[in-house]
């Protein structure tokens, strides 16, 4: 009885392990994770019992090394059964909700409890009674990827790709790498500290292109920065600032 | 008998039943960052940063000095590094210097920003000492600059990649782009011909007081107003130069050849005629454009305007041969 007890315990763990290092190796380079609003962090995801609901959404490398993401979805367990998460890798403009109930794919079953936490560096996972941590990405030095998916993002000139609102808050994570070329620093927001950036291969300051950006401190200019001749940027010789669309740009 | 074993000794046959349990049920972190996989991407990545390489693994193979600055995010080193530890991959060399290696289970780009430094925010006036009508401040925008001139090799890769060059002929700074072409490569590098305002920033010693008042460096090492006269400080008429990776001409920032070296473009987006910088190693010690911030121009292909375009206090009638330059990122 207790050699049969032992010998279950090591075939659970090993299993365990097996489906760890999958998902390492599946998730080496974590881009960004956004994660279900509606649930609780830290907590185990209980209810509705028997429900299929969307947790996560961790961006990845594509094999193009532009970003593609895995989709985590979680069966809650019932009296009736355990629970499973699965994941769905796919572009993404695609929504998560259109994998819920699709199972057939990597997946980890008899779960009966499943939670996570997250914060801007790292993402937990906590399955049972085992944790994993994944570190958040912020190397600019080199991109690593595991997948075969090649993303389908394809930023075209004047596209923005990264993106603050008012506030500093940040809208759209940084993707420039996704640019054709190059891209420029532009002002379309009251944020003293950050920019957006738009996709571009022409420098600022030029016609119709966003204005070169002269700073706020060396200005002290901190009323609304959405006027005509903005002190808070410059164009070139012959040309002015205009707000245009929310942007400075060089007409 | 039995029954007096079993109660002598009940607590260690039950810990020794319990133990496992305990161990099993114990809670785990996996931390995923210390997986081999990590590991291995992690030295492939000093490598290609760092460049220090095996001594075996270049011979016959690369004539890249081991601790030379070009050494690093360069393909060719790499390449036989991983062939001598006999790895098994593919590879892809980008026209921007990113490499791609692909290995059986994953793949690994490596970015081509080892000679990038990052500009520290703060208020900077751009222009020479006696002229403040040019203050802009980089509070969030992130601005890298190339800390060396562009390279012939880099040129050649861009242009060609496969292309190959010996080390000598390699390290030579870029001279002779046409003006498009420069901006061309630049934005190809996924980045942006330097700016002049930007390079002053890098070049002028920082100094603290209201910027509008200041009198600005004359020379880019300290606020002395004596120059160093000795070639290891920078390059003027009559010092050796043929690398666009010498340590010479530096500044508080990090920045080399920000003084004399090559004549050097930019792109200057508050006053865009003055765009060349004359001070380089075709002009005496004692030449007077030797000074930070004073700007001939260049506008077209061959067709130069050698006045000092901030103050016109200055003019040169040298015959210019060749012109470097270099990128800057956001």
């Amino acid at each position: 009885m207790y050699v049969l007890l032992i010998s279950l315990l090591i075939a659970t763990s090993a299993s365990a392990a097996e489906f760890s290092q999958m998902l390492s190796k599946r998730w080496a380079d974590i881009r960004d994770v956004r994660a279900n609003e509606m649930l609780a962090r830290g907590k185990s995801i209980s209810e509705p019992k028997g429900a299929d609901i969307q947790v996560l959404e961790v961006y990845l490398n594509g094999a193009n090394f532009k970003p593609i993401k895995d989709c985590v979805l979680f069966h809650i367990p019932s009296v009736r059964e355990p629970g499973v998460i699965y994941w769905h890798q796919t572009q993404i403009d695609q929504p998560c909700e259109d994998y819920i109930l699709e199972t057939k794919t990597f997946k980890k079953e008899e779960v009966y409890n499943f939670g996570f936490n997250l914060d801007e560096k790292e993402l937990v996972l906590l399955i049972d009674s085992t944790r994993l941590n994944f570190k958040i990405s912020d190397n600019k030095n080199y991109l690593v990827s595991s997948s075969t998916l090649e993303s389908n993002l394809d930023l075209n000139n004047g596209d923005i790709c990264y993106q603050v609102d008012d506030k500093c808050k940040v809208i759209q994570k940084n993707k420039c790498d996704a640019c054709p070329k190059s891209f420029l620093n532009v002002v379309e927001s009251n944020c003293f500290s950050d920019y957006s950036k738009v996709c571009s291969d022409k420098s600022c300051g030029e016609k119709d292109q966003p204005a070169c950006i002269r700073g706020r401190v060396s200005t002290g200019y901190k009323l609304n920065y959405c006027i005509p001749d903005s002190p808070i940027a410059f164009c070139r010789e012959g040309l002015r600032v205009f707000c245009e669309a929310d942007r400075l740009v060089c007409k | 008998m039995l029954v007096h074993i079993i109660s002598k000794y009940r607590w260690i046959a039950l810990g020794i039943v319990l133990l496992p349990i305990v161990f099993y049920f114990w809670p785990k972190t996996n931390k995923v960052q210390n997986s081999s996989i990590r590991l291995n991407v992690d030295l492939i990545a000093d490598y290609w940063r760092f460049g220090k390489y095996q001594e075996q693994a270049l011979q016959n193979c690369s004539d890249i000095p081991l601790g030379s600055d070009f050494i690093r995010c360069h393909s060719e080193p790499l390449l036989c590094q991983l062939k001598y530890e006999k790895k098994k991959f593919t590879h892809v060399l980008h026209a921007n210097g990113d490499l791609d290696l692909k290995f059986k289970n994953i793949a690994i780009r490596l970015k081509n920003n080892c000679h990038r430094i990052k500009l520290k925010e703060n208020i900077y006036s751009a222009g020479p000492r006696d002229y403040n009508q040019e203050i802009w401040s980089n509070e969030g925008q992130d601005i890298k600059i190339d800390r060396f001139y562009v390279s012939t090799y880099e040129v050649a890769r861009w242009k060609n990649p496969k292309l190959k060059l010996s080390y000598q002929e390699s390290i030579r700074p870029a001279l002779s782009l046409t003006l498009s072409e420069r901006k061309r490569f630049c934005i190809d590098r996924g980045g942006h011909l330097l700016q002049s305002h930007v390079f002053d920033a890098a070049s002028f010693f920082p100094q603290s007081g209201n910027i509008g008042l200041l009198k600005k460096s004359f020379y880019p090492w300290s606020k002395a107003t004596r120059l160093q006269e000795d070639c290891n400080s920078f390059v003027y008429k009559g010092c050796k130069f043929d690398s666009a990776y010498a340590r010479v001409g530096v500044s508080w920032s990090g920045v080399f050849h920000t003084l004399g070296s090559e004549v050097e473009v930019f792109d200057n987006p508050m006053k865009p005629a003055a765009n060349l910088k004359l001070s380089s190693r075709h002009l005496d010690l004692k030449n007077l454009w030797h000074q930070i911030g004073l700007r001939a121009s260049w506008t077209q292909d061959f067709n130069y305007d050698l006045r000092e375009q901030y103050l016109g206090q200055l003019e040169s009638d040298l015959d210019i041969k060749g012109v470097a330059f270099r990128c800057m990122y956001y």
